[in-house]
């Protein structure tokens, strides 16, 4: 009995603890649309420029990649990029606006 | 009036009908819609950003994902007018930035270190050959490797000015009575600037020397100025006592290659 209560305890914890953690976090569609404009900017950049050295390449992309939103949404997304190809569509499609 | 009463009810249920139907395409259709696809990836570039004869650079090439995640994604380029270098992680090819996987849909770019040849004077062609694996089901659960080949075009714009542009505009401000070391900077524009040296000549009461008692001063890096990067000459500025407060011009000659040289004027601000 005891060891019932405490795997019904832990499994709350973990529910409780998913949700602590964000995990069914989804960011605004603002967010979302900052996040696809900066990735796709920046891809856009190292197409269209040539750099001095791997740095000065690896520096441009990075900086570029940076949207102006929170913490919170940025990690949300860039976990959502693993698994949702429609973002990653967003992304290529805006690529192929921008600079293709 | 029953009649009237059949018809309509049945256009109704006709156009309920309709509509569900097309809500249904619009639901059923939207995943579609909202993935790639294509069965393979593909290429984004077609020309690379502008270079210089002689310049070398880092380029990069934009691969759009198929429908299907690509997996061991390697690329290898060849040129007739340039020679081709990998990052140093890789070496012998560049893969993909974010990993050796062209995620479905995804975006990614593969980056190329290019020097072109000193005596080319137009566009060159790169050929690109990129391996990868679809994992396509070819009856006995092997991969199937695939391969591409392509050619994307570089442009190149010969340079018609001089082989050196001076970075450096003014140098100072140096206290009369004081001795600093100062600095000129210099960028590459042309191939060629091999054995590179400076001398600086000052009007009177304003004296120059070089590192380590030499007749000359040597760029800080190589002495071979490459195109399109910057290095600089350090020299040693002694102004007089004597030497009123104002600006003075340095003349800094520029010796190269096979005795070629360069002059450039730059103004000493003293205080």
């Amino acid at each position: 009995m005891k060891s019932r209560s405490t795997a019904v305890v832990s499994v709350v914890l973990a529910v409780l603890g998913g949700a602590a953690c964000g995990s069914s976090y989804t960011p605004s569609a603002a967010a979302r649309h900052a996040f696809v404009e900066a990735r796709a900017t920046a891809l856009c950049k190292v197409k269209t420029q040539s750099f001095s050295d791997e740095h000065a390449l690896e520096v441009a992309y990075t900086s570029s990649q940076h949207a102006n939103i929170s913490d919170r949404d940025t990690r949300a997304l860039k976990k959502k990029l693993e698994k949702d190809q429609a973002l990653r569509e967003e992304i290529s499609t805006r690529v192929t606006t921008l600079c293709a | 009036m029953r009649s009237t009463s059949s018809v309509s009810r049945r256009f109704t249920t006709a156009a309920a009908l309709s509509a569900i139907v097309a809500a249904s395409s619009v639901v059923i259709a939207a995943p579609v819609s909202a993935v790639n696809p294509n069965q393979d990836i593909t290429s984004l570039t077609t020309t690379l950003p502008a270079m210089h004869p002689g310049q070398t650079a880092w380029v990069s090439t934009l691969w759009r994902g198929a429908s299907k995640d690509a997996d061991s994604f390697r690329m290898t380029a060849t040129s007739s007018g340039a020679s081709i270098s990998y990052p140093t992680n890789t070496a012998s090819y560049s893969s993909l930035w974010g990993s050796s996987t062209l995620s479905a849909s995804a975006t990614d770019f593969a980056a190329l270190k290019v020097t072109v040849n000193d005596s080319v004077t137009q566009a060159i062609t790169i050929t690109l050959t990129v391996n990868y694996d679809l994992h396509q089901n070819n009856g006995n659960s092997n991969t199937t490797p695939k391969t591409q080949t392509l050619q994307v075009s570089l442009p190149v714009t010969v340079v018609s000015g001089p082989a050196i542009t001076a970075l450096t505009t003014t140098l100072g401000p140096v206290a009369n009575g004081t001795t600093t070391w100062q600095q000129f900077s210099v960028r590459g524009e042309k191939p060629g600037v091999t054995s590179l040296t400076a001398q600086v000549s000052a009007p009177a009461g304003i004296t120059i020397a070089y590192p380590a008692g030499k007749t000359d001063t040597s760029p800080s890096q190589l002495s071979t100025l490459n195109v399109g990067t910057t290095d600089y000459f350090a020299f040693q500025v002694t102004v007089g006592p004597n030497v009123a407060a104002g600006s003075y011009n340095l003349t800094v000659t520029m010796t190269y290659g096979s005795s070629q040289t360069q002059t450039a004027v730059v103004p000493l601000s003293v205080t």
